[in-house]
């Protein structure tokens, strides 16, 4: 949210439109925040692009109208570009200890969830008949059950 | 002489009496000493313990797929020795059981994989007896039927019918004389007929020589043999000693109550066992497993299982898919 604010008075910043209180701020955030920074040094290239090609300042509000269309060309952006991005915030914004625990949580996470499929995936494998043939051993010890049937019903197909 | 000449009328007239009173006595008590349908089926459980008798015994399996015949020569020696030779069908001929009244030991002459477990003339097993009876005594209603002749010889004919709808039921037909079962027919839960076993041919007082009987090779005979599972009959035992909490079904059908607990494999799983006296639920608990199951056969009696709680169930028993649902569902 803070990030949104910035970027939409950095041209104005640029323009060296902003009062003092707010320039101080957007420099606090600047100093903090590579993507607002990186952002700075966009509108900065292009300004310096724009003024060599027309050799003149550009007309009033033409920042203003270029960052509406700068935005919608970072929604098209590709996968590549967001995991460069990604890769390029994550270099910047975590400190190593911060890194550190990141990686370790990650990491604990996949082995507990390895550990989970391994387990229900090596259950001890056991045949239903292993059951069956102790029913049928329960059942021979009574006095009515058919003597010659029980020991081999499970063998006879 | 002349005397005796006198009285010898008179003799015979009171010889006449008695010989009358004797008949008319023994009319009033023999109907009085006439055997209860209850005590012909209690003297039937014992009955194969106190016969010498050789006969040749077939069962007939009763499925909805195919029936078929399972044909054996069975031996009874007193006091507890019986001995049954697989004659059909080809795929178990061969097969023999030797029950010396410590041991029952299954095997095929020539393989070394003997089954040993305990005998039927075992206190456990004699127990067991006790306590089917009673459950039989408390859950059926027992009659008898009309006498008939098995094999040439007199039997009595006793009906079990369950008091409780769901439950199987069963007829035996008994040898007047030794009160040895010479047939036998069960019936499902729905009253269908299941097994039906009968001695085609069965001869008494035989006596069975040594040689015959001693034809046990060396690798099947008793070798320190220890029951591989440890029987408990006290639930609040079995409670205790068991490696884990068990699980108890809170739902069973009328007439079924506790009659051991086995514990498997050292503990590692425990087998719950119900009766009526004629059918057994057995309930199975312990870790999770997978359970391999292969299909294709017809079973006897329906399998359900369930892996919950950390523990995998299976129950088995030979009534209603809809009462093994429910037995299933009940457990806590």
């Amino acid at each position: 949210m803070v990030c949104k604010k910035i970027r939409k008075e950095l041209s104005s910043y640029l323009d060296n439109e902003l009062s003092l209180n707010k320039r101080v701020k957007i420099e606090k955030h600047l100093k903090r925040c590579t993507n607002c920074s990186y952002r700075l040094e966009q509108l900065k290239k292009i300004h310096t692009l724009t003024q060599k090609a027309l050799g003149r300042e550009p007309k009033q509000g033409f920042y203003e109208r270029l960052f509406p269309r700068l935005e919608e060309g970072e929604k098209r952006v590709g996968l590549k570009e967001k995991l460069f991005e990604w890769r390029y915030n994550w270099r910047l914004s975590l400190s190593p200890v911060g890194k550190m625990a990141v990686t370790i949580s990650v990491l604990a996470i996949i082995s507990l969830s390895l550990l989970y499929i391994w387990r229900s995936v090596s259950l001890p494998e056991i045949n239903i008949e292993v059951f069956q043939q102790e029913y049928v051993r329960y059942n021979g010890m009574s006095s009515f059950a058919e003597e010659l049937a029980l020991p081999v019903i499970l063998e006879i197909k | 002489m002349r005397k005796s000449n006198i009285f010898l009328p008179a003799g015979r007239i009171l010889r006449f009496i008695f010989i009358g009173l004797f008949f008319l006595l023994n009319l009033m008590v023999v109907p009085s000493l006439a055997v209860e349908p209850e005590e012909i089926l209690c003297l039937s459980l014992e009955a194969q313990f106190q016969v010498d008798a050789e006969g040749i015994k077939e069962t007939q399996v009763y499925r909805q797929e195919e029936n078929y015949i399972i044909r054996a020569k069975i031996i009874y020696r007193k006091p507890d020795f019986s001995y049954i030779l697989y004659l059909a069908p080809p795929m178990i001929k061969g097969r023999r059981i030797l029950d010396n009244g410590k041991l029952r030991i299954e095997y095929i002459p020539g393989m070394n994989n003997p089954k040993h477990s305990s005998s039927l003339n075992s206190s456990l097993a004699r127990k067991r007896r006790e306590k089917s009876l009673n459950l039989i005594l408390a859950n059926y209603t027992i009659s008898q039927l009309p006498d008939e002749d098995i094999a040439g010889r007199e039997v009595y004919v006793i009906s079990l019918v369950p008091q409780y709808p769901g439950s199987p039921g069963l007829k035996r037909w008994i040898d007047k004389e030794t009160f040895l079962p010479l047939k036998q027919e069960r019936y499902n839960s729905e009253g269908k007929l299941t097994f039906s076993s009968q001695f085609t041919e069965i001869h008494f007082g035989k006596k069975i020589s040594e040689e015959e009987l001693n034809d046990i090779p060396e690798s099947v005979k008793d070798k320190g043999f220890l029951p591989r599972h440890q029987v408990v009959s006290d639930i609040e035992e079995l409670k205790e000693i068991s490696r884990f909490p068990l699980s108890f079904p809170k739902y069973l059908p009328s007439g079924y109550s506790f009659q051991e607990g086995v514990l498997l494999n050292g503990g590692k799983r425990v087998a719950l066992i119900y009766t009526n006296g004629l059918e057994t639920i057995v309930l199975f608990q312990g870790p999770p497993i997978n359970l391999k199951i292969q299909g294709g056969r017809e079973m006897p009696f329906g399998t359900k299982f369930r892996t919950d709680k950390g523990k995998t169930f299976v129950l088995i028993a030979n009534i209603s898919e809809e009462e093994l649902t429910k037995i299933m569902e009940s457990i806590e």
